[in-house]
């Protein structure tokens, strides 16, 4: 009892070492920790500075013609803040508890908690003999530790995983290419004229959007010739197209010999032919704005020639792809009236299609509720011939046409060879037919009370013959034991075994 | 004055406990070799008031071992051989029609094997579930209740069950709810190599090895009262809580090996078993009060059948040895500067 304020002394004082030695130990651990994780803070400055630069480049700004120190020293300040944010908040919630320190040198002197124990039942009192013995066998222990120093802990390794290794390396590119941006627009800006622009910027490799504002930022020259922009757009209307046909859609159709679908197949994809290669009517039309420049007299007579010889070039591709064996018939004023003649029939094909699609709607439901999927015709394609491409059925055979539904021509029905199919079908007809239309309603009823005789008993008759033999349950050992003691007994006693009452009788 | 003498007093306690301890497996260790952590396992749940599952291959010494545990100590000893048609009166008791001296036949009372001290439940997976929810009662309210009679089991009572995890042709698996009433389950291993000759001596010779009893009942239940009384310091305590929280799918010490492969973890009672299991290893190691080393060794035997792990651990072969290793490993020990 009288060493307890003394044991309690020396818990303390080894508290304070062991607090003293594990803080240290703990900010170098905490510090190395911090650092490894700090690197990939590295891409915060060059990711914000270069996005800064695209902005300013793009809003027709100057760039940032800051120092490559400057960026470098900038782009520390990310691990440096992590760094010190970080040590901050883990100095302030690092907890080196009474328990730990003491446990600290419980675990170094393998001396099984018994520091830590003494110092709780110390403080909470040794209510009991257990507890006060336990005080007493920690007493070695506690002067062992006094003499001890706390071994230093093992810091982890400056280890820098590849994560943060590539996080510098892209903070760096980023820097690079931040500040080579920013050169390239410099020199654009100083440049004298367009032409010098369009060889200083290398548009294959700047962003098309970049390069469009780079296109912006050399100071613009004076536009006398050109016309205001209304103008231009009536000068457009009213001039008509140098390829405009004056043929109806009607008269396309029939001169073009084709069924209706095949008309709009061949009139889109040649539509797509053109405008990818861009058609004078293109051209005219005021909202491009990289065309908005009216080029040089002569360079735009030349382009223009170019442009039309590329279109009719494009056309005609496209006529020949969209109608397979060389059979093409349209021209360029057919795709020229491509729009006019489209209205009334996607007109009418929309109104069809409003019928189509509740049609459709009406199928769906019908499937849903029967639960069979039904085929749909409507989804029919025309069939393919030999090469696999959709084309409307004629009876107007191809160049190579050999007779046997070869490429183009229907088939000719001579012979047995005629009754082979010469031409691969798919099926018109898709998913799994249905028993037909099946409607399930259900109807309340209420429930009818039927009428029913009354059943009478008959009399059971007496039983006239025998149970027949009636087999005995055999005794177990134990039983024909007790029977054989029972009938013994009462032998010796002289009497008799009670009879059944039949037997009596 | 008065502190001095109670520790004074623990101590000696603490010194009687360990010699009874170390009499009891000296005797015992006459015939058994070579599973030292197997005798102070059983000895572990016989002092801590528990019962014992011992599971291991034919052969390895379990029957022996608690043969040897019963004739070193004085007790009512008797030994159930499980089968298939083994029912519930066949180790509980039953009525059975008896002559009395006047040569009348009454029902008496016939107790079962059940009703002992020491019980020996040899392979004890191969009753069917209802003879072995016959033993539930008993291992955890000590008495039997046969139709309107309970009986008081005497004190001290101890199961000590094998099983052999091989032969599953034929057999029942224990139930969640008996499992959790063991308070250790050891698996019994192969000898060493230098165990063999020493086994081969004492079992094949002429001469028969003849165990002495060194203690009895009322000793044993005396040693009980004082492993009762080894305190729990608060930092053990929370060790132990955390540990079986750990094996717990979803609790927030559970590693991710808990959360993938367990469905159904420890109940509390695997922290009681855990801390009187440790405060008789602490006794024995000659501490007054639990550490955390004595709840890192005894928590494979505790806990490892109170997990119950899912489709997806057996499929990938997880043991509950995995799983207790992950679980240790995931708690911080409280003495651990925290990272």
């Amino acid at each position: 009892m009288a060493q307890e304020p003394l044991l309690q002394q020396q818990l303390n004082h080894l508290a304070v070492r062991a607090q003293r030695s594990l803080g240290r130990w703990a900010f170098a651990r905490d510090f190395r920790l911090t650092v490894r994780d700090s690197l990939v803070w590295l891409l915060v400055a060059p990711v914000l500075l270069s996005g800064v630069q695209v902005a300013l480049l793009l809003a027709g700004r100057g760039p940032l013609t800051w120092p490559t120190l400057a960026w470098v020293l900038l782009s520390l300040a990310g691990p440096v803040g992590f760094v010190v944010a970080r040590m901050a908040s883990l100095a302030k919630h690092r907890q080196l508890g009474r328990r730990t320190c003491l446990g600290a040198f419980d675990l170094q002197l393998n001396s099984h908690d018994r520091l830590v124990t003494a110092d709780e039942f110390l403080a909470g009192g040794a209510s009991d003999h257990f507890r006060q013995a336990a005080i007493d066998d920690a007493a070695d222990h506690i002067a062992r530790a006094s003499e001890t120093t706390l071994d230093e802990k093992a810091l982890p390794a400056w280890a820098i995983s590849q994560r943060s290794w590539a996080a510098a390396v892209v903070a760096l590119a980023l820097i690079v290419g931040a500040q080579w941006i920013g050169h390239v627009a410099l020199g654009i800006r100083n440049a004298p004229d367009a032409a010098t622009v369009l060889t200083t910027a290398n548009l294959q490799t700047l962003p098309a959007r970049v390069a469009a504002s780079l296109l912006d930022l050399r100071p613009n020259p004076p536009r006398p010739d050109r016309p205001a922009p209304d103008e231009a757009a009536q000068a457009n209307a009213a001039q008509p197209s140098p390829d405009a046909s004056p043929r109806t859609p009607r008269t396309d159709q029939e001169a073009d010999g084709q069924s209706h679908a095949g008309g709009q197949a061949s009139s889109r994809s040649a539509s797509q032919a053109m405008a990818s290669s861009g058609t004078p009517s293109n051209q005219q039309t005021p909202s491009q704005p990289l065309e908005e420049d009216p080029p040089q007299p002569q360079d735009a007579a030349a382009a223009a020639q170019a442009k039309k010889a590329e279109g009719k070039k494009g056309q005609q591709q496209a006529s020949s792809a969209t109608s397979g064996q060389g059979q093409s018939k349209s021209s360029s004023s057919d795709s020229n009236s491509i729009p006019a003649t489209d209205q009334p029939d996607r007109a009418g094909a929309n109104k069809d299609d409003g019928k189509d699609e509740e049609g459709i709607q009406d199928e769906q439901e019908e499937e849903k509720t029967s639960g069979v999927e039904r085929p749909s015709l409507r989804r029919n394609k025309p069939p393919v011939d030999r090469n696999l491409s959709n084309r409307p059925a004629t009876d107007q055979a191809g160049p190579n046409a050999n007779g046997r539904s070869g490429p183009g021509g229907r088939k000719k029905t001579r012979g047995v060879p005629a009754m082979i199919l010469g031409v691969p079908t798919p099926d018109r007809i898709q998913g799994m037919t249905n028993p037909g239309r099946s409607k399930v309603t259900q109807e309340n009823s209420t429930p009818k009370e039927e009428p029913q005789s009354a059943l009478t008993a008959e009399e059971r008759a007496a039983r006239e013959n025998p149970f027949g033999y009636i087999e005995h349950p055999l005794l177990r050992p134990w039983m024909q034991n007790l029977v054989e003691k029972y009938f013994l007994q009462l032998r010796e006693k002289g009497g008799t075994p009670p009879l059944r009452k039949e037997t009596r009788q | 004055m008065t502190s001095t003498t109670g520790a004074a007093e623990a101590r000696e306690a603490a010194a009687r406990f360990r010699t009874v301890y170390a009499d009891i497996k000296r005797r015992v260790n006459q015939m058994m070799v070579g599973q030292d952590e197997i005798v102070d396992g059983v000895m572990t749940a016989l002092l801590a008031g528990g019962h014992v599952l011992l599971e291991g291959v034919p052969g390895l010494g379990k029957t022996m071992l608690v043969r040897c545990l019963s004739s070193a100590i004085e007790t009512k000893f008797s030994r159930i051989q499980f089968t298939p048609d083994m029912m519930p009166a066949d180790i509980q008791g039953t009525w059975v029609l008896m002559e009395n001296d006047q040569g009348r036949h009454d029902l008496r009372f016939q107790e079962g094997p059940l009703i002992a001290n020491l019980v020996l439940a040899d392979e004890i997976n191969r009753a069917t579930p209802k003879t072995q929810s016959a033993l539930l009662e008993a291992m955890q309210e000590r008495q039997v209740t046969v139709g309107k009679r309970t009986i008081k089991l005497s004190e001290p009572f101890c199961v000590l069950a094998t099983q052999n995890p091989v032969e599953q042709e034929g057999t029942y698996p224990l139930p969640e709810a008996q499992l959790d009433r063991f308070l250790l389950k050891l698996v019994v291993g192969y000898p060493k190599e230098e165990d063999y000759g020493p086994i081969l001596d004492r079992t094949i010779g002429d001469s028969e090895v003849t165990i002495e009893p060194v203690t009895n009942a009322a000793e044993i239940v005396r040693l009980r009262h004082i492993v009762r009384a080894v305190p729990v310091p608060a930092h053990a305590q929370q060790y132990a809580i955390q540990v079986v929280m750990g094996t717990q799918p979803g609790s927030p010490y559970a590693p991710k090996k808990v959360n993938e492969y367990v469905a159904l973890g420890s109940s509390p009672r695997g922290a009681q078993s855990l801390l009187l299991a440790a405060k008789v290893r602490a006794l024995v190691n000659g501490r007054f009060a639990v550490s955390i080393d004595d709840i890192k060794t005894l928590a494979l035997p505790v806990l490892r059948h109170r997990l119950l792990i899912n489709f997806h651990g057996q499929s990938d072969r997880v043991t509950d040895a995995d799983i207790v290793a992950a679980v240790l490993a995931a708690v911080r020990e409280p003495l651990e500067v925290a990272s």
